[in-house]
């Protein structure tokens, strides 16, 4: 992180940035060797954040080509631009406001039989403040 | 899009950046709005407009003393509610001091962040229970980026970026073998499940694990700018949060919610030690060093 500043943009910058390319080197993309050698840009943030801001400031999404792997893209987007179209006709406060408890979620990767129903299976491994002693983090592989 | 973003709780400041009772104040643009965030002497954080409402000039150079923000150019003096305390300008008999308010958002503190409302309700909503932010190791960083908030967060929700961006270069054959790490890298191609939820949308994406298995991977969107990631283990404690709040619609800044992880240094540990290329170890010991340094 560069030093705060007292400017109204000066929180939080990041040293890697669109004006240094964020710091890619070539020679390691060139390399295809360890982690970040397919890039060129060292750090998963500064990879997720060349990505983002590459794009422009606002892209305009007329132009792009979405596949199917795009799903949840696509639905959130849905999602969002409805709730706030039907705040904007009803004026009455968005259901999420009132049910705090309904973020009290989780995420993450898990192994399940290839038949079951994943949102079912997954319901109390999803719920926040429960414990699954029995878990092993091992599992993940540091994925 | 603004109007229905204010009717929730939004991440303002970090509260190291407030650090201590009349500290200096500190410019923050929320949603488009130039507001001043000061602690006053009593440990309470105020969320005022930048301009004065006298004739204007910035609070930001106010004096942050006893109770309340000092604006400098004639003395008015404001609360943290923005209630005028003091207007030393004017005849002592006058009470046009209680006929001028700052506009002041309300604010909580919880888990190392700054939370303002800058809704219409007189009575604010609840704090969404974020687990990350609720429990006693809660931890909360966050870096600005330049881009509009949405577009951030769809980089989240985007899955299969995954195995080309970050691991484009990896191999899944010096992966630990029979983990999560393993099975991503084996098919770069995950199928899809994606569900409306109470709070937003969710997705599993899925590809084949052990026998009889598949390796999911699940993650949220939280209205109206939240999104958690699928990485680490689905139950293994709380999930990290990244709040994708607009500074305007050209700058985000991402507050990053999680919890100083006894069980994330666990893994970090236990997968360099299965793991079996040099290369994989140095890129998790580099991993667990970076989230320690946040």
């Amino acid at each position: 992180m560069l030093p705060n500043t007292t400017d109204w943009y000066g929180r939080f910058r990041t040293v890697a940035n669109a004006a240094n390319d964020f710091l890619i080197d070539r020679d390691l993309q060139r390399s295809m060797q360890g982690p970040d050698g397919y890039t060129g840009i060292a750090t998963v943030q500064r990879q997720d954040q060349a990505m983002t801001n590459s794009m422009g400031l606002i892209y305009d999404r007329s132009q792009e080509h979405l596949g199917t792997s795009d799903t949840m893209i696509i639905r959130t987007r849905r999602r969002l631009i409805n709730a706030a179209r039907t705040f904007a006709e009803t004026g009455v406060t968005p259901m999420t406001v009132e049910h705090p408890e309904w973020y009290r979620i989780r995420s993450g990767s898990t192994l399940l039989p290839v038949d079951v129903d994943w949102f079912k299976a997954t319901e109390q491994l999803r719920t926040a403040f429960v414990d699954h002693p029995q878990l092993d983090w091992a599992l993940t592989g540091g994925a | 899009m603004g109007r229905f973003m204010r009717q929730y709780w939004i991440p303002a400041l970090l509260s190291s950046e407030l650090p201590a009772p009349n500290s200096d104040p500190v410019r923050v643009l929320l949603l488009g709005e130039q507001l001043i965030a000061f602690r006053d002497s009593n440990g309470n954080v105020g969320l005022v407009q930048n301009n004065c409402p006298h004739r204007g000039a910035s609070l930001f150079f106010g004096r942050n003393e006893e109770s309340g923000l000092r604006c400098v150019y004639h003395g008015w003096k404001f609360a943290t509610d923005g209630a005028c305390v003091d207007m030393p300008n004017e005849p002592a008999e006058s009470d046009f001091r209680s006929k001028v308010r700052a506009q002041a958002y309300p604010s909580r503190e919880r888990g190392g962040v700054i939370w303002a409302y800058l809704g219409t309700s007189d009575t604010p909503p609840p704090l969404p229970d974020l687990e990350a932010n609720m429990v006693d190791n809660a931890q909360a960083g966050a870096a600005q980026m330049e881009a509009n908030y949405f577009q951030v967060l769809e980089g989240t929700i985007d899955t299969v970026h995954a195995g080309f961006l970050h691991r484009g270069a990896m191999r899944a054959e010096d992966q630990p073998p029979g983990t999560f790490a393993e099975y991503m890298l084996r098919d770069r191609q995950p199928r899809y499940a994606v569900v409306d939820t109470d709070a937003g949308t969710s997705y599993g994406a899925y590809r084949p694990g052990p026998p009889d298995r598949h390796y999911w991977r699940i993650a949220h969107f939280l209205l109206p700018f939240y999104a958690m990631a699928p990485g680490g283990l689905l139950g293994g404690g709380p999930s990290g949060v990244a709040c994708y709040v607009p500074m305007d619609d050209e700058h985000t800044m991402t507050f990053n919610l999680r919890a100083s992880q006894s069980r994330q240094q666990a893994m970090s540990r236990r997968a360099r030690d299965g793991a079996t290329s040099d290369a994989y170890r140095e890129f998790i010991e580099r991993r667990a060093a970076q989230a320690q340094a946040g």
